[in-house]
């Protein structure tokens, strides 16, 4: 397996445009470098240009401008049998009328893959996917999860320097996605290659990516490590994008008072750590219109004694999970949602008190629903994109004019 | 009332079949009767008390057919230029099919349309314009004239139906093949083709059919013995001395056989795709 790790490279994204028609920008990339050997994913809302980002790597669509590179390659002109790439797709494309077997070693007597070559290969990707006893069936006489097995068996034979997924999983059962999200994660440890991945699921991305490429209407929101995007939101919507139930907003302003900020809006009065007040932009002092986020779980519900800061709510609606309770609270800001930890028997209209971890506030401007805080300090956090040898920006922010790192 | 509504349904099932042997019979009386007075000899023939079955069965007919009429040159020029038109419809429609719905291409949803405008013009409007082209090109009294307008009357329909056939296969498909290495004709013949094999089946029947027993274009366009088909053939046993009941019966049954052995042959499967609502043939 060592011999494919090194085959691993690095995808960079220069400058993609692609278009559908006249006006309707599909895709609208400036810089993106997918680091060799990782497992990226493009997560956004169903016609946000994941799936289009992903055909113009497989060569499948030609960009209309921009270049894209595998290692020092320019890949752009290739064909995407020329390019070294396998992909999965969400239908799986297997070749119905070819057995399982002719299915895995199609691509390898296309790209003239001798015999023994072929059945080693076959043999290693059957082994590791458990299709032993299926190789001279039909797809038709497989299930979903094993046609699944059998797509994802006939891209790793190709040993390609690029592993390209669209969806996957979306059209299996939720157990078995479960399952196969595991057996992907053991997959990419094993064969270490890169591997682009592309979902709407929030889960599957926070669960098996290095890095998350956010994205809505073409663009690149935020590319970053799971964490960092869970933690600092660039935007409104990557805020409200990850993450279930959504982050909590409020609309409110800040003011200067008593030697400190403090957010206040409708029914809330939130003095800001001193931590945050020193990561504030300067934006934030320019207009004062700003939405402050806070995840359920960083709002903590009070039973007895309540800090000074408290506000108060009315219990509205309450979620037995197991494992935790989601509690909503109808309060003077709106509906404030919480998540406790563990099966707490809650009364509807019960006033409670709750407050934020002061540690975990999120602000975004009104105007253009950027985050107006810089990104803290936090040790597992690392730049978006390490340099290149292409010496180009290496951060991506598409929809913030400043720089992030 | 279980056993009324058996007994009445077991009534309906009876009328149901009583109706459809009636319709059968019909049919098939006509094949029966040709096959019957193949068999018999010229006698009994034009004899005034006709029989359902012949008296003495006799392949009188059949050996005159075969040895002193052009009928094994008939045969051998029909079947040529069916399997030759079926052949070129299949090909130039799926290439059509392919092409209709995996390009984008200037004019396309026109061309389609015009493909099936030309299907509208009926025969009798094209014989003339048609002749007076085949006599310019100087193909007329050969196997590519009939193989050629065959394929053009043929053609629009082996087009929509394939291209019916290209748009139910996934684009997916196309897509993996490509990104495994294949080229686009490597991908048309590799993936696309064998999926396509019902449908292509189903045309090459169908344009066989129609061009084994088509009258008119060999009429037009044909005039030498050597060169005529067989329904040319069948109507020289009709001239003005008279019928020749018994080699004519005898020819009318060769004729039907192809039609009626393609179609044993491939019926509970055509019925089996009619029924899939895929219109052709399920292998």
């Amino acid at each position: 397996m060592a011999e494919l790790a090194l085959r691993a490279t690095d995808v960079r994204l220069q400058g993609i445009k692609k278009s559908f028609g006249k006006d309707q920008l599909a895709v609208d990339i400036e810089a993106m470098v997918v680091p060799a050997g990782e497992f990226v994913t493009l997560l956004g809302p169903s016609g946000c240009g994941k799936t289009t980002t992903l055909k113009l790597i497989a060569g499948l669509e030609r960009p209309n401008l921009g270049t894209i590179y595998f290692g020092d390659r320019p890949v752009t002109e290739l064909s995407p049998g020329n390019r070294d790439i396998a992909m999965v797709f969400q239908n799986y494309a297997l070749y119905p009328h070819m057995t399982v077997r002719d299915n895995l070693e199609y691509g390898l007597k296309k790209h003239n893959v001798p015999r023994d070559e072929r059945q080693r290969r076959v043999a290693w990707a059957s082994q590791m996917l458990q299709l032993d006893g299926m190789l001279q069936r039909k797809p038709r006489q497989l299930s979903g999860g094993q046609q699944q097995r059998v797509a994802l068996g006939r891209a790793m034979v190709r040993e390609p320097q690029v592993f390209l997924l669209d969806e996957p999983l979306s059209n299996l059962d939720a157990r078995l996605r479960l399952q196969m999200r595991s057996e992907l994660i053991r997959l990419h440890h094993t064969i270490g290659t890169t591997m682009i991945y592309v979902t709407h699921d929030q889960v599957e991305a926070m669960s098996m990516s290095q890095r998350i490429a956010v994205m809505r209407d073409g663009r690149i929101q935020q590319y970053d490590n799971p964490e960092a995007i869970y933690k600092y939101p660039a935007n409104r919507f990557v805020a409200s994008f990850i993450g279930s139930p959504c982050m909590n907003l409020f609309e409110g302003e800040l003011e200067s008072r008593d030697g400190g900020v403090r957010f206040v809006a409708r029914g809330l009065d939130v003095r800001l750590p001193r931590e945050m007040v020193g990561r504030l932009r300067e934006e934030a002092h320019a207009d004062n219109g700003v939405a402050l986020g806070v995840r359920p779980e960083d709002v903590f519900l009070h039973m007895a004694d309540a800090p000074a800061d408290a506000s108060m709510g009315r219990v509205n609606v309450v979620e037995e999970l197991g494992p935790e309770t989601l509690v909503t609270l109808e309060a003077g800001s709106g509906e404030v949602v919480t998540r406790v930890r563990g099966m707490q028997a809650i009364e509807f209209d019960r006033q409670l008190c709750f407050s934020f971890d002061p540690d975990n506030l999120h602000l975004f401007s009104l105007k253009n629903g950027e985050s107006v805080l810089r990104p803290g300090e936090s040790s597992h956090h690392v730049p978006a994109a390490p340099a290149t040898s292409s010496g180009g920006r290496t951060f991506v922010h598409k929809t913030s004019s400043s720089s992030t790192s | 009332m279980i056993a009324t509504y058996r007994l009445r349904s077991g009534a309906r099932t009876g009328a149901l079949m009583l109706a459809t042997w009636f319709v059968v019979l019909i049919a098939v009386f006509p094949l029966f009767w040709a096959i019957s007075t193949s068999l018999r000899d010229n006698q009994e023939v034009i004899s005034r008390t006709p029989s359902l079955l012949p008296q003495s069965v006799t392949l009188a007919n059949y050996q005159n057919v075969l040895k002193v009429s052009n009928f094994p040159q008939q045969f051998a020029n029909s079947t040529i230029i069916a399997v030759l038109s079926a052949l070129s419809v299949v090909f130039f429609g799926s290439l059509g099919g392919y092409s209709l719905t995996r390009f984008r291409f200037r004019g396309q949803a026109l061309s389609l349309r015009v493909v099936l405008l030309t299907y509208l013009f009926p025969a009798v409007l094209l014989v003339v314009p048609m002749f007076i082209i085949f006599r310019t090109l100087g193909l007329t009294d050969s196997y590519a004239a009939l193989v050629i307008v065959h394929t053009a009357t043929g053609l629009p329909l082996g087009l929509w139906l394939l291209r019916a056939y290209f748009l139910s296969i996934p684009i997916e498909l196309d897509q993996a093949a490509m990104i495994d290495g294949a080229s686009r004709l490597g991908t048309l013949f590799d993936v696309l083709l064998p999926q396509a094999i019902p449908g292509m089946i189903s045309i090459f029947i169908f344009i066989f059919v129609f061009s084994w027993g088509d009258y008119l274009w060999p009429l037009i366009l044909i005039t030498s013995r050597s060169q005529m088909t067989l329904p040319l053939g069948i109507h020289t046993y009709m001239n003005e001395q008279g019928f020749q009941w018994g080699p004519l019966m005898a020819v009318t049954v060769v004729f039907a056989l192809p039609v009626v052995v393609l179609f044993t042959v491939v019926q509970s499967r055509l019925v089996r795709g009619l029924g899939a609502g895929a219109g052709a043939i399920k292998f």
